[in-house]
């Protein structure tokens, strides 16, 4: 075997996966060259070196505060995509537009009283004012969002001043009374696509609103 | 007269992966406690506990319960990470998209491993994929000829400096020589794994392999 030859198989050799025969061949080489088995050992160094690294290193910054975010955002963020698929879809937005219209009609002919009673009662409402499923949908995934952050936020309750405490309360009910203007447009006018843009970008507003509170009050 | 006294029972030789492996294990119970190899092993059983309690919280949404499985494994993440990349900003941004990406697939964790061995190969795609995706986005072609002179270190050494030497010099190696030598012979993985994790034939690991060992030795002895 060549030095050349002993070269091209060095990295097989220190791996241990060269054939029985080349390995005879190139340890009896190696036995009799002092450049190639200089190789060999600085080879051997490194390979050595790489599997003495150490497998832990910390990061220079806490990591975790980002991850936290970044998952609170995702588990908010499936109920934009439905309710965006709910009025991009003209035959969805349509069959929706009929099926609203006679659900308006037939719950004021039923229970007007009942439909006014429900107006501020979260799940019962939404079933009074559409039957679209990508709707509903939509409002069922925003109102699980907003039900983990509000249940997070009432752990942290105690630790935010009160005059904070208050404020947030006091946005959260103007913008439920957006959310129930715009939910009543719908029924008047349904399948229209900016007030079902509209109702998208409030619901977002309520997440976005909790977020930024839980987020601030774990920075406490 | 029993016959098996003089037979040695045969066992398959361990991979080159699980002597890192257990390598690593023995120096992690050494650091652990001073009854070197006895009690350590209880104690892994116990944290497997503790850790499989952690993980069926966490899935069924406990977020604090995640937070410690973070904080058990982010240094074995960042380390993969940061030597995959080469780029420690770029390496905490793939840790955290590593553990967003385990939040979202913690139902299909079973337990039937260690919840580090079922990261590991989570890390790996998450920070190959980015370099992929990269390299689509910039129309900037990175040769893997590109290689800028390494940093001379002040002076050879072989002690705990030697490592910092070798990260070092790791930095500087083209992305797809650096990846191969990180997979085999820092995490131990074999070429036809390689081949399957990264897309590239098999002999074509084994070249990236001998090149990125070659510009290491040159690194080092500079």
């Amino acid at each position: 075997m060549t030095c050349d030859e002993v070269k091209d198989r060095l990295d097989d050799y220190v791996d241990g996966t060269l054939g029985e025969t080349e390995l005879q061949d190139l340890e009896l080489h190696l036995a009799a060259c002092a450049a190639c088995g200089e190789e060999e050992r600085r080879l051997r160094s490194v390979v050595a070196q790489a599997a003495a690294l150490p497998a832990e290193m910390s990061p220079p910054r806490d990591l975790w505060p980002g991850i936290a975010d970044r998952i609170a955002a995702a588990r908010a963020r499936p109920a934009v995509r439905t309710l965006r698929r709910a009025w991009w879809s003209p035959a969805a937005g349509l069959a929706a537009a009929v099926v609203l219209a006679l659900a308006a009609t037939l719950a004021r002919v039923w229970s007007p009283a009942a439909r006014e009673g429900a107006a501020g009662a979260g799940v019962v409402q939404e079933a009074a004012w559409t039957t679209d499923p990508s709707l509903l949908a939509a409002e069922r995934e925003y109102d699980r969002a907003t039900a983990q952050l509000m249940a997070a936020l009432d752990t942290r309750k105690a630790a935010l001043p009160p005059e904070t405490v208050a404020a947030v309360e006091r946005d959260m009910t103007t913008i439920d009374a957006a959310l129930r203007q715009v939910r009543t447009a719908l029924q008047q006018d349904p399948g229209n696509p900016q007030l079902s843009h509209m109702l998208a970008s409030t619901h977002q507003k309520k997440v976005d609103a909790l977020q930024r509170v839980v987020r601030l009050s774990s920075q406490l | 007269m029993p016959i098996s006294g003089g037979f040695a029972v045969f066992k398959p030789p361990p991979s080159r992966r699980h002597l890192i492996l257990v390598l690593r294990t023995a120096v992690w119970n050494d650091r652990a406690g001073p009854f070197g190899g006895v009690i350590p092993l209880a104690t892994d059983e116990f944290r497997r506990a503790e850790e499989w309690r952690l993980v069926r919280q966490a899935q069924a949404g406990d977020m604090a319960a995640f937070e410690e499985l973070y904080r058990r494994n982010v240094g074995r993440v960042f380390a993969l990470c940061i030597r995959l990349s080469g780029d420690g900003a770029l390496a905490e941004e793939l840790a955290q998209d590593v553990f967003v990406r385990a939040w979202e697939r913690l139902g299909t964790f079973r337990g039937e491993s260690a919840f580090s061995s079922w990261l590991h190969p989570l890390t790996v795609n998450v920070a190959l994929s980015e370099r992929r995706a990269r390299r689509r986005r910039t129309a900037r072609v990175m040769t893997t000829d590109d290689l800028t002179p390494f940093e001379k270190p002040a002076r050879r050494s072989h002690g705990p400096e030697a490592g910092l030497d070798l990260e070092k010099a790791l930095a500087t190696l083209p992305p797809g020589a650096r990846s191969v030598f990180v997979l085999h012979d820092v995490e131990g993985y074999r070429h036809q794994e390689i081949a399957e994790l990264t897309g590239v034939a098999e002999g074509t690991s084994k070249a990236q392999l001998h090149r990125a060992r070659r510009m290491l030795r040159e690194a080092l002895e500079a």
